[in-house]
């Protein structure tokens, strides 16, 4: 009943999908890694941005198309930094600190808030804006423009990020601390300021795959975070909390993973997919993950 | 003579990841007897200690109790069995009372509160934190906490003790405690496996000493020998 | 295995006396009041006994299950089957957690391999595959659920919820009085030291995981039975585990009492938002709960434990000085 054909088809089709899962997965991976924030909110910021973006683009009605992504870009780049900031001093900074456990639930409480607002702007309806780029062929697989694009805009991202991490002082501190808090703190980094930047850093990759999910696959709705944030742990947990290359390549393979078992059985059973996924990686592998 | 052996350990070995930690070690305790671990930081110690109380698994090795084998038994089975240990950076029970945090001990065996409580509260005597029952962990300071350690550690009558770093940083009229605490379960028959830095201390209350050094033994027996022993003092000296 | 229960602390008839108070207060409900009132009372009752159930897992263990409502739902499911099979009703909601207890026991032996925050995402996990699971197999309804041709018998229903939250305060209470209550509190607070002096943990998890999780399905049963219908969506939200750890945490996490106060408070606000600020209600809920994490995370019982007892200390110390 599959034919090669569809089931590549599937598979690029998936693939395009991974760059927007790899971003908001590497997102998660800081938030975690660095503040050893459990984020079950985290979802929700890309579903914020995602409405971001779309507002963007609901004003920008008729203008030249590169326009448009742009200002999504930024819009959901800035509210991402905004609502980051304004959390990380309000409630976050604290909540890293509380009995971990208990943050988690507070975190949870965080995204029934951010649900609620967005529903009274907005209303549970699905929302989204398709921007037309066309189809591209390459062979025997017809690509969505739009998805190809959003694709490489997140994979620019994710080299961006890749710098920073490897390539500069403060992403070499994000990494230090990641792997080793106390080492870190003694070697004399501004922990404060990490802490920041991490959270920072981390809400703005998911708030801006957010914007590009809102033109791409331009499916947006109060609800859609919950998806996403299980989809990234199982992405983390795979590829390692502290291995962004792993991550990238399970977003990826786990998002064509995805595609094709949603195209051979039901949209559910894959999310059903990711559960077992998570449940079976967290009860194989344990603790050891983290360390 | 032979000496009755409490515990009994041979080829204690442990990799993490490429990292070998403890490398074919035998250590034997025996009864009233108590042998300090002594050796540089990394040395293996607190991974040799953690092996033979049962919180890691050893990659090889084999343990006996009174003889009797105690591979792959759980610390609190190991407990049951008569091993009791300390920790290095007390692991009380904060948010519990120092009474409760005695109790917990005596909660897994089978005597009546009464019991459980008249015992515990002879074990804080001993250790001189009676009239502290009510505070909760938290509320103690470094030196009682340690003391607090060791008490519940005492609690169920343990035929041997494994102690981590039990003086460490400790005020000097609170080492005076546990040396003597030690020294009158010694007399009772409790026998005592002490990791230290505090060579000099150790000494003082050690029946013998084992050395390591990069996960390997290298010296056993009578303090005085291993004192002098030259790869003990380069193990020290060296890196 | 004979576990005889030890009390390691006296039991004081002054803190029985508001339990029975309550009680009987309870018990003559459905003479006193209406029927709707009666029905309020029931949810209370149901939330009460949803907190602390979850308050033996949380409160007592330290361990938090995101997955909790799965209990619930397949007590339901379970019961309902049961009816339909021929169980008498008012045995259902046993049977159904009985079952369930068994289930529980056997998803401990994994899930329990796992500890913090790893347990929660596994727990949360499972509890949601499950709950797709019952969407689509057909021949438990799928997202149509269950029918039980039966009537609403409030008065029954309520007497049997009554019977549940009055043995769970029963078995809270002794175990917080005795050996059991101060080992489960040494894990919650450090499972390796527990361990090490002596603390059977692994039994203990899954000992209060199973309970845990027989209590919310007792009341999934009865609730089951109410309501003579059960479906997915309503039986398996994840906003009722939400609702009970607002319930443990507003009362006071490991406290007896604190889950009964907080399912008071808790139903009470809910009730009035829902025909007041019926598009508020997510934000309300989530505010509460950031909120009582942020400032109040002992609760109120908790809280007012902890006042108690530094008054207690302050006046030893007085008194020394």
């Amino acid at each position: 009943m599959l034919s090669a054909e569809l089931l590549i088809q599937s598979v690029m089709f998936g693939f395009l999908q991974g760059g927007l899962y790899a971003l908001a997965s590497l997102g998660l991976m800081i938030t975690w890694g660095v503040l050893r924030l459990v984020n079950v909110a985290h979802g929700e910021f890309l579903m914020v941005g995602a409405y971001a973006s779309y507002w963007a683009l609901t004003l920008m009605k008729g203008v030249a198309i590169t326009t448009q992504v742009a200002a999504a870009l930024l819009t959901s780049a800035l509210l991402g930094l905004g609502l980051a900031l304004l959390l990380y001093f309000s409630v976050i900074k604290q909540l890293a600190k509380v009995e971990v456990l208990a943050s988690l639930l507070g975190l949870f409480g965080l995204s029934l808030i951010m649900i609620n607002i967005i529903i009274l702007i907005w209303t549970v309806d699905v929302r989204g804006v398709v921007l037309d780029f066309g189809y591209v062929t390459i062979g025997p697989v017809t690509l969505i423009g739009s998805r190809l694009v959003a694709f490489m805009i997140a994979i620019v991202l994710v080299g961006f990020l890749f710098l920073f991490l490897y390539k500069s002082y403060w992403g070499s501190a994000l990494r230090a601390v990641m792997q080793n808090r106390r080492a870190a703190a003694l070697v004399g980094i501004n922990m404060d300021a990490i802490y920041m930047l991490g959270f920072t850093i981390g809400i703005v990759l998911a708030s801006i795959a957010g914007g590009l999910v809102s033109w791409s696959i331009a499916h947006v709705e109060p609800f859609m975070g919950g998806a996403y944030t299980l989809k990234s742990f199982a992405i983390v947990l795979i590829g390692g909390v502290t291995n962004p290359v792993g991550i990238l390549i399970s977003a990826i393979t786990f998002a064509a993973i995805e595609s094709v078992f949603a195209v051979l059985t039901d949209p559910v059973y894959s999310m059903a997919l990711a559960l077992a996924v998570i449940v079976s990686a967290i009860v194989v592998r344990g603790e050891k993950l983290f360390g | 003579m032979t000496r009755v052996s409490v515990l009994k350990a041979t080829g204690m070995s442990k990799k993490f990841g490429g990292v070998t930690a403890v490398d074919n070690v035998d250590i034997e305790v025996g009864r009233s007897e108590a042998v300090g671990l002594i050796g540089p930081n990394g040395a293996g110690k607190t991974t040799l200690l953690n092996m033979l109380s049962g919180l890691i698994k050893p990659d090889r090795g084999h343990v006996e109790l009174e003889g009797k084998s105690v591979d792959g038994l759980r610390p609190h089975q190991l407990m049951r069995k008569g091993l009791a240990r300390t920790f290095q950076i007390p692991k009380l029970f904060k948010q519990m009372t120092v009474l409760e945090n005695v109790l917990v001990p005596l909660a897994s065996t089978d005597m009546d509160g009464a019991a459980m409580h008249s015992k515990a509260a002879k074990l804080l005597k001993l250790v001189g934190l009676a009239g502290m029952e009510n505070m909760l962990g938290s509320e103690l300071s470094g030196g009682q906490q340690k003391l607090l350690e060791i008490a519940r550690a005492l609690t169920t009558e343990p035929k041997i003790v494994l102690m981590d770093e039990p003086l460490a940083g400790v005020h000097p009229q609170i080492k005076e405690t546990i040396l003597s605490t030690i020294s009158d379960m010694k007399k009772g028959g409790v026998s005592f496996l002490i990791v230290s830095h505090d060579v000099k201390t150790i000494t003082s209350i050690s029946d013998r000493l084992v050395a390591m050094s990069s996960g390997k033994k290298i010296a056993d027996g009578v303090p005085t020998e291993v004192m002098l022993s030259a790869e003990v003092v380069e193990s020290y000296l060296g890196v | 295995m004979a576990k005889h229960i030890r009390l390691v602390s006296p039991i004081r008839p002054l803190e029985l006396t508001p339990i029975t108070a309550l009680t009987a207060v309870l018990i003559a409900v459905p003479f006193v009041l209406t029927t709707y009132q009666t029905s309020i009372t029931f949810e209370i009752l149901r939330y009460a006994i949803l907190g602390m159930a979850l308050n033996l897992f949380y409160g007592l263990l330290g361990y938090v299950n995101f997955g909790q409502v799965a209990f619930y739902g397949l007590g339901a499911y379970a019961t309902a089957v049961s009816v339909i099979v021929g169980v008498p009703l008012f045995l259902a909601p046993f049977v159904g957690g009985l079952i369930v207890a068994g289930l529980a026991y056997l998803l401990s032996l994994p899930l329990l391999r796992t500890r913090g925050i790893y347990f929660a995402i596994a727990t949360l996990g499972l509890a949601e595959t499950i709950r797709l699971s019952f969407l689509k197999i057909p021949f438990l309804g799928g997202s149509y659920g269950l029918v039980l041709h039966t009537s609403y018998q409030l008065v029954e229903a309520y007497y049997t919820l009554l019977a549940i939250f009055a043995s769970l305060l029963a078995v809270t209470y002794l175990i917080l009085k005795s050996s059991i209550g101060v080992e489960l509190r040494a894990i919650r607070e450090d499972e390796e030291a527990a361990e090490s002096m002596g603390v059977n943990t692994v039994k203990y998890k899954r000992l209060v995981f199973t309970l845990s999780g027989f209590y919310t399905a007792l009341a999934g049963g009865v609730f089951a039975w109410l309501s003579t219908y059960v479906n997915p969506e309503t039986v398996f939200q994840t906003l009722t585990t939400i609702e009970m750890y607002i319930v443990v945490l507003i009362g006071g996490a490991g406290t007896m009492l604190g889950p009964v106060v907080g399912g008071i408070i808790f139903y009470i606000s809910k009730i009035n938002l829902l025909v007041n600020y019926p598009e508020l209600h997510f934000l309300m809920f989530g505010a509460l709960l950031t909120i009582t994490v942020r400032l109040a995370p002992r609760g109120i019982v908790g809280g007012l434990e902890q006042y108690v007892r530094m008054r207690r200390i302050a006046k030893l110390r007085g008194r020394r000085a």
